[in-house]
């Protein structure tokens, strides 16, 4: 991530920079979405061929788990949002508290995704060739959880990530390193934890919703 | 509500607009957990879907500032869904419109592709699932 404080401006102005600089986060963004469009064409094609399959293996997910971290993310996303709000009305402890919430919601997410693994695998649910669950359809429900695990794991892969750059970015905020103008970095950063939200969004109906 | 002072970010909604935004996330979740026990089926993807839709709007929007702003950062946002969607919607209209295995079926004109297929499937035999037996442990 580039550093919004230098100060040798490359750019005419330092709005045109920045702009540049959300449009290489906004490329970004969109090579994740294909990334993740991948596994879920992968999921829909399985989906169509085991539709019941499916179903059943979808209502052995955790829905309590997977509905509380749904709204779990929601919020961190309102409290990221908020964070730079924060940041742009000048108020610096405000900022921290609001990123650390967010931080917290991020770590209870990856927490109760562990909580959800740990059930599954103790059952036999696991990955692929290690699937030894008998109490569902064989096939399809193999891809199910195969596709879940890579999904929700590639997910919470960046959910951590996420917290990491949370945690870099309050400390500079606490540092005193960004500015009600100047705030490149907490935006960026800020895009990344939306659009690991958004993801969960199609996760969740499609994993542990679907009848 | 919306005070567009010049920032950074050239696009700053009050504080408000994100509470307000949040509430309704918030509530089209429970409408969609609601609604997945109420609709089921094909049509209950198809809802779930469309709500899902919904909420990823109000992120992108506003969460991520994509309602102000420049307009380059809006193409390449949407040209990444618009690529996302020919993926998943060309391999739907590829898997939905024929019998993955077995038996060749004709399914053109009758408007239920996909429970022909899925009838093609109630007949076939273990041996013969969609894609081959998987390994098992």
């Amino acid at each position: 991530m580039t550093t919004a404080t230098a100060p040798d401006i490359q750019y005419d102005s330092l709005d045109r920079q920045h702009a540049t600089a959300r449009l290489g986060m906004w490329v970004f963004l969109g090579s994740e979405l294909l990334l993740f469009a991948g596994l879920l064409a992968l999921y829909a094609a399985y989906r169509f061929a085991y539709p019941a399959e499916f179903r059943a293996a979808a209502a052995h997910a955790n829905l309590a788990i997977g509905t509380v971290n749904t709204y779990v993310l929601i919020t961190s996303s309102l409290t990221m949002a908020l964070a730079i709000h924060a940041t742009r009305g000048g108020h610096r402890s405000r900022t921290v508290a609001l990123l650390a919430i967010t931080i917290v919601l991020g770590l209870a997410f990856d927490v109760l995704k562990g909580v959800e693994y740990a059930e599954h695998l103790s059952e036999g649910i696991a990955p692929g060739h290690y699937y030894a669950f008998d109490a569902l359809p064989a096939h399809g429900a193999v891809l199910y959880f195969t596709l879940y695990y890579l999904l929700t794991g590639l997910h919470a892969l960046h959910v951590t990530g996420g917290i990491c750059v949370l945690v870099w970015l309050a400390l500079r905020a606490r540092r005193g390193d960004f500015t009600p103008r100047s705030h490149l970095a907490l935006e960026l950063g800020g895009l990344y934890w939306h659009l690991v939200d958004l993801v969960w969004i199609f996760l969740w109906p499609l994993l542990y919703l679907i009848q | 509500m919306m005070k567009s002072e010049p920032t950074s970010d050239e696009y700053a909604p009050a504080a408000t607009v994100y509470v307000v935004v949040w509430i309704a996330l918030v509530a089209l979740a429970t409408l969609t957990l609601f609604a997945s026990r109420a609709v089921t089926g094909h049509w209950g993807l198809v809802v779930a879907l469309s709500i899902a839709t919904a909420k990823a709007v109000l992120v992108i929007a506003f969460f991520m500032h994509l309602a102000g702003g420049r307009p380059l950062h809006r193409i390449v946002f949407i040209v990444a869904i618009g690529f996302v969607l020919l993926l998943v919607l060309g391999i739907l209209a590829d898997v939905g419109t024929r019998s993955l295995a077995g038996p060749y079926v004709e399914t053109r004109g009758t408007g239920t592709t996909v429970r022909a297929a899925s009838l093609v499937r109630a007949e076939m035999s273990e041996a013969d699932a969609p894609f081959g037996r998987m390994p098992r442990g």
